[in-house]
């Protein structure tokens, strides 16, 4: 159930809430508008009923008038025919209601017969009518009597049972309860009494004298009971009248004129009655029209008060039905006004919760000029100074205009806080990156500096190693030269024998080459010849050829002459190619020989100007030795202090490094520092200040 | 039957005696304007000029080299017309004959339309030797361009 509620939204419980009381109050609106309705259809009934007892009332008094008719000596045919016909009307009337509301009012046969009082049946009783009707002329005057009594004795019957049935004696209000005693109890009782005497009067005057004192109580009954009963009861329902739904106009102009003529006529009746009794002489039939006028006042009066009894139901059912209206007009009110005071409470807690709901939403996405704005058009009375209301609403307002308050504050803080922070790691990351450079500087000129200085080392090493060969070399050379001097002296003489030698040489091979040209035109002569006669043999042959077999024999002499010639040719030709081979030796050598001449003549200039400079560096290589010593230790003391310059820069290079990497690490620190800020200032430029707008 | 052996580049091939009507040196020949490429030129032989045709430049396409036995080989030619002319083949190594019968030649088995000249084969001992048809060896317009010019100067 808790659950249930709490998924609901404020105004869903308000509405459930306004449910179960609209529950209860339903309830008693049934109950209420049930109670109401039972009067009204009790009031219902009873008009039916008097309906129904109107038209009985027609028939207690036609009944005895027809059979009064029927007894007369000479019977008035106009009237007897109106009787019957009032009867026939009145009868038609009552039985059409009965139709309509018999089974409402219990008085249809099967209910008549369920409460034992089949005897009281509407059809028997129209039955019995036109049976009586039929049967009128065929009938014995007691017979008719005893219809028409039984008639009447159902009519009465009637009328107890439809006062009974249709609630008329359980009327709760006194002036429509003395109305219904009147009708339904009190007049027909009358009205049969009358009825009774008129028979009575009409059996004396008809000649059947009877015994007059009879009549006497008759008089009594209807002047001392009956007339004073109805007196009264008219009297009390006049009376009350007014203490019930008001005074009805029509029952007080109506009434008291029927009430008062239905007296009159019945005391003159009564007295006339008396006196008939006391005086003997006097004539009973004449007494007839007087009683007549009485019963036709009575039936007036039963119709008046019938009547006015259902003026007095509608009266009662308008006032209930007013009632009811009323009371359910009330409760629509009711409703409507507790569903509208829902409504109010519901609109009044969620509209200002929604507006705080944005206004957190707001400072949640940072806009806080946004959410104050939001407040105010809540209009909560936060922003003009207005003294808000103290309800819960207004102090959850408060409580947040105070925190977007207290927030701007904060954030203006922490914003002006960061922008200095930052400057300051700006300002560090600056003055970072200078040393930095200047480190990288530093480094640069150390590397260099060793470099140099490296290099300075390698080359005083490598000067070192030379200086120390070129002394060894040069005390070499000195050594050498000095042997070498006596060596070129001989060289020379030896070149000079060799220069003669091929000077002669050269000459013999002059010689060759001239004896050979000579037999290589002799090679030429020959070959010439050769050739000459190996095309003769070819013709020679090719002729022996055309000369059939005649110049066989011929052709057999080309063919030797022929070989002959090609022997020659080709023995020509290995000579000519010796001559030429040796030709070309002869001429080879001749180039050598002189080639050799000039270089040994070269030679032996330049072994001259050697012997010359041998001698002079003889001399220097002498001197050289000191001195490439001393260069030689001054070389070794520079490379010493090269290598200790080239370690202490190592040294220097080093903690540069170091001095690098630390501030490479200080950067990323102050970067990480400034990244940090950045981050935070960019959160809190999320929220926008009202300064800022 | 006596063959003229000679040798175009590095093959022989040779000439029916028959048709040859001698075999002279070489010597310096005159230049025959407008006559097709392998001619070598035009020489004056007994006092009339005859057309040499170089046939290592006709077979090879490459002049025939000059040496001592390069000689020309005068032939009797037949042109078209049937009039007898004498025409002198330039060629290398003219130096001997060769005794055969007509039954030792052997067809080559290669048909060669470009050069219908080429005759059949003949086994020399080791070595092998093609016959060349002198009829065969000029084309007609060249026939009547060589001759026309020849009986023109005569």
């Amino acid at each position: 159930m808790k659950t249930f509620l709490n998924r609901l939204s404020l105004s869903q419980r308000l509405l459930l809430s306004s449910l179960a009381f609209t529950l209860p109050i339903a309830v008693l609106l049934f109950f209420v508008v049930t109670g109401f309705q039972y009067n009204v259809s009790f009031a219902q009934k009873e008009i039916l009923g008097c309906g129904l007892i109107r038209q009985l009332g027609q028939l207690v008094e036609l009944i005895p008038q027809h059979q009064r008719l029927l007894a007369e000596p000479a019977p008035r045919q106009a009237e007897l025919q109106a009787a019957s016909k009032g009867i026939d009307e009145a009868l038609a009337i009552f039985l059409g209601d009965v139709q309509r509301s018999g089974a409402l009012l219990q008085i249809d046969a099967d209910s008549l017969k369920a409460a034992e009082m089949g005897y009281l049946d509407p059809a028997a009783l129209a039955e019995g009518w036109r049976k009586l009707k039929d049967d009128l002329k065929s009938m014995e005057p007691a017979e008719r009597t005893l219809a028409h009594t039984a008639l009447l004795d159902t009519v009465q019957g009637l009328i107890k049972r439809i006062s009974e049935v249709s609630n008329m004696v359980l009327d709760p209000n006194l002036d429509s309860y003395y109305l219904m005693d009147a009708a339904v109890s009190a007049l027909p009782a009358a009205q049969g009494r009358l009825a009774e005497v008129l028979q009575q009067l009409q059996d004396a005057g008809a000649g059947r004298e009877a015994d007059r004192s009879g009549f006497l109580p008759f008089a009594v009954i209807l002047r001392d009971i009956d007339r004073s009963r109805i007196k009264n009861i008219t009297a009390a329902a006049l009376r009350e009248d007014k203490n019930f739904y008001g005074v009805s106009p029509s029952l007080q102009e109506n009434l008291p004129p029927r009430a008062a003529q239905y007296e009159s006529t019945l005391r003159i009746f009564t007295n006339a009655l008396v006196s008939l009794t006391q005086n003997s002489a006097a004539e009973p039939s004449k007494l007839m029209p007087i009683g007549e006028s009485a019963v036709a006042a009575g039936t007036q009066l039963w119709q008046t008060s019938i009547d006015e009894l259902q003026i007095l139901l509608h009266i009662r059912i308008a006032f209930y039905r007013t009632r009811l209206l009323a009371a359910l007009g009330l409760c629509l009110l009711a409703l409507i006004m507790s569903a509208a005071c829902a409504v109010l409470i519901a609109r009044g807690i969620t509209v200002p919760l929604v507006r705080v709901m944005t206004a957190a939403g707001d400072i949640a996405a940072g806009n806080l000029a946004l959410a104050r704005e939001d407040l105010c058009a809540a209009g909560m009375g936060l922003c003009d100074g207005k003294q808000a209301s103290r309800n819960e609403i207004a102090l959850l307002f408060e409580a947040i205009t105070a925190m977007i308050a207290n927030l701007e504050s904060l954030l203006s803080q922490v914003q002006k806080s960061g922008i200095q922070v930052n400057v300051s790691t700006t300002q560090i990351a600056a003055s970072v990156r200078e040393l930095q450079a200047t480190v990288a500087e530093q480094a640069a000129s150390t590397s260099q500096v060793n470099a140099t200085s490296r290099g300075m080392s390698e080359t005083a090493g490598d000067l070192d190693q030379t200086m120390g060969m070129v002394t060894s070399i040069a005390r070499d050379a000195a050594d050498l030269a000095s042997g070498g001097m006596d060596n070129i002296a001989q060289i020379t003489d030896a070149m000079q024998g060799l220069l003669d030698a091929a000077g002669e040489i050269s000459s013999t091979l002059h010689t060759i080459n001239e004896k050979t040209q000579t037999i290589t035109r002799v090679i030429t002569t020959i070959t010439a010849i050769a050739n000459r006669t190996n095309l003769l043999s070819l013709n020679a042959a090719i002729e022996a050829e055309k000369a059939g077999e005649s110049g066989k024999g011929f052709s057999v002499v080309a063919r030797e002459i022929r070989h002959l010639a090609d022997q020659t040719a080709v023995a020509a030709l290995d000579i000519d190619e010796m001559i030429t081979a040796m030709e070309q030796s002869v001429q080879q050598g001749v180039g050598d020989v002189q080639t050799y001449i000039l270089r040994a003549q070269t030679g032996s200039e330049k072994i001259t100007l050697i012997s010359r400079d041998v001698a002079t560096i003889l001399g220097y290589t002498r001197d050289l030795g000191p001195q490439c010593d001393m260069v030689n230790s001054g070389m070794q003391t520079l490379a010493q202090s090269s290598s200790q310059i080239m370690l202490a820069m190592d040294q220097l290079s080093q903690t540069a490094g170091h001095s690098r990497d630390s501030i490479t690490e200080f950067m990323k620190v102050a970067d990480q520092l400034n990244d940090a800020v950045q981050s935070m200032q960019s959160e809190v430029a999320r929220f926008s200040l009202r300064g800022q707008e | 039957m006596l063959l003229v052996v000679f040798q175009i580049a590095h093959d022989r091939f040779g000439l029916d005696a028959a048709q040859v009507v001698e075999v002279v040196p070489l010597v310096a020949l005159k230049q025959a304007h407008g006559a097709p490429g392998y001619t070598a030129g035009l020489f004056n032989y007994r006092g009339s000029v005859v057309p040499v045709i170089d046939l290592t430049a006709l077979i090879t396409g490459t002049p025939c080299p000059r040496l001592l036995s390069t000689r020309i080989m005068l032939v009797t030619y037949t042109d078209a017309a049937g009039a007898q002319h004498v025409l002198g083949l330039l060629a290398e190594r003219v130096l001997e004959t060769v005794t055969c019968s007509p039954q030792d030649f052997q067809s080559p088995g290669i048909a060669s339309p470009e050069a219908p000249y080429m005759g059949d084969m003949l086994v020399d001992g080791d070595q092998m030797l093609r016959r060349i048809t002198v009829q065969e060896l000029l084309p007609p317009s060249v026939q009547e361009l060589l001759f026309a010019a020849c009986g023109e100067a005569s």
